[in-house]
């Protein structure tokens, strides 16, 4: 009995450990994950490692072989594409949601979004810059009120895969897209909202191609762990 | 090993009979289900049957309350319209990809579902208009070539859900809006396709909000 929360903590402990190595790109795409190397990094024993694993398993993010053990699910640039589809339409769905019921705590959280962005932009502080970029994507997500675009999201990973998989869009590119969806939103046009959102994400599939995405065929780096 | 295929099998079985139930409302939104009952209606024993109850629990459609067991889960008026939103949204992408890749044989078959769709109507077959109208929405989505549309709706079971509630009130607007999608899909006319589904989600909100 008492075994048993513990053994949960370790492993949701695991979990978010390990999902963050994947998202910050420290385990690579196409790698092996070494049960035994990840076992002692995390300072935790085998099993809430498995259990971790199988979690991750279920959230595609990593794939299983028989006898070959768990690798870092790699995305085929298909699928990409389609996840970018799927989110273009999830966070059209939140901005037309945003609108509807927009009020004054809204227009200033997203106001704030803008200061944040240009700011940041003006600094050319990079790093400052895509952590807001994160939170406002999210942001649009949770302030839709639909419970469903939430679940979606978590389930599949859907805004996590966008920044990991891909190659970032240059600064002022997105600071563009960012600054008229926001207006947009502000002016309560929705039309002009949604082809903005449209525009940015179709952005992102190009920059992609661009980015060589399409023909990656080398083999995949390791992180060591 | 072959016991364990059987006992898959066997939960499997389970599974899908008291998803039927539920869709029908065999089983009632709200409903306690008694697994002692539903295990001899179905001809299943308990093990396949906790089973089953543990998948429908992830799947939403149950819920489960330490000491007092399993439950048909309510759909809330609410969540009822965010359903509703979120499939329209997801149709609209379906909607834009099939536009995309349109050939003879999805011609056709649109076609098809516009005849049947009107032939339905006009003898008031009820029952075989909403047959239909589950079969075009899950063409929609299972045809866009976007796998994450497919995934999304399988694991929420957003058609399902949406049926569960949609189907009593609503094949005299439904009509219009499938003759309307059907037609600006041969037309490819993404716009007037996404506003139609828009304009659909919005007047089944409405029917509800009275």
């Amino acid at each position: 009995m008492n075994t048993k929360p513990n053994q949960n903590i370790l492993s949701e402990y695991a979990y978010n450990k390990i999902k963050l190595l994947i998202f910050n790109n420290i385990l690579k795409s196409g790698e092996k994950i070494i049960q035994e190397k990840m076992a002692q990094h995390l300072g935790i024993s085998k099993t809430p490692i498995i259990q971790a694993l199988s979690i991750l398993q279920n959230e595609r993010l990593i794939e299983y072989y028989p006898r070959k053990g768990f690798f870092v699910r790699e995305l085929l640039y298909k699928e990409f594409i389609d996840i970018l589809d799927i989110r273009r339409i999830l966070e059209q769905l939140a901005i037309k949601k945003i609108i509807e019921n927009l009020n004054e705590k809204t227009r200033n959280e997203l106001t704030g979004f803008l200061e944040g962005f240009e700011l940041f932009n003006k600094t050319k502080n990079k790093e400052k810059y895509y952590e807001l970029d994160r939170k406002f994507h999210s942001y649009l997500i949770e302030a839709s009120g639909n419970s469903y675009l939430i679940d979606i999201n978590n389930t599949f990973n859907i805004l996590l895969l966008c920044y990991t998989k891909g190659f970032v869009t240059e600064i002022s590119a997105s600071m563009d897209d960012h600054r008229r969806i926001i207006l947009a939103i502000l002016e309560k046009d929705l039309k002009k909202a949604l082809k903005f959102m449209k525009d940015h994400t179709e952005h992102k599939k190009k920059s992609h191609i661009i980015n060589g995405y399409k023909n990656r065929t080398k083999k995949p780096e390791q992180s060591g762990l | 090993m072959d016991i364990r295929i059987e006992q898959k099998s066997l939960s499997n079985q389970a599974y899908n009979k008291i998803k039927m139930l539920i869709l029908n409302e065999g089983l009632k939104p709200g409903e306690k289900i008694i697994q002692e009952k539903v295990a001899e209606q179905l001809g299943i024993s308990r093990i396949p049957l906790i089973q089953a109850l543990h998948i429908l629990q992830n799947e939403r459609l149950i819920e489960y309350y330490p000491r007092k067991g399993f439950f048909v889960r309510k759909i809330f008026i609410k969540e009822f319209f965010d359903l509703l939103e979120v499939r329209g949204s997801m149709e609209s992408l379906a909607v834009e990809r099939i536009i995309e890749k349109l050939d003879e044989a999805i011609m056709q078959k649109m076609i098809n579902f516009k005849n049947d769709f009107i032939s339905a109507f006009e003898r008031n077959d009820v029952k075989k208009y909403l047959e239909l109208d589950k079969q075009f929405h899950y063409y929609l989505i299972e045809n866009a070539g976007n796998s994450y549309l497919t995934d999304i709706n399988n694991t929420f079971n957003i058609q399902l859900l949406i049926y569960t509630k949609e189907f009593k009130t609503y094949i005299s607007i439904s009509i219009e809006h499938h003759k309307k999608i059907i037609d600006s899909i041969i037309e490819r006319d993404v716009g007037k396709a996404s506003n139609t589904i828009i304009e659909h989600v919005e007047k089944v909100k409405k029917r509800f909000k009275k």
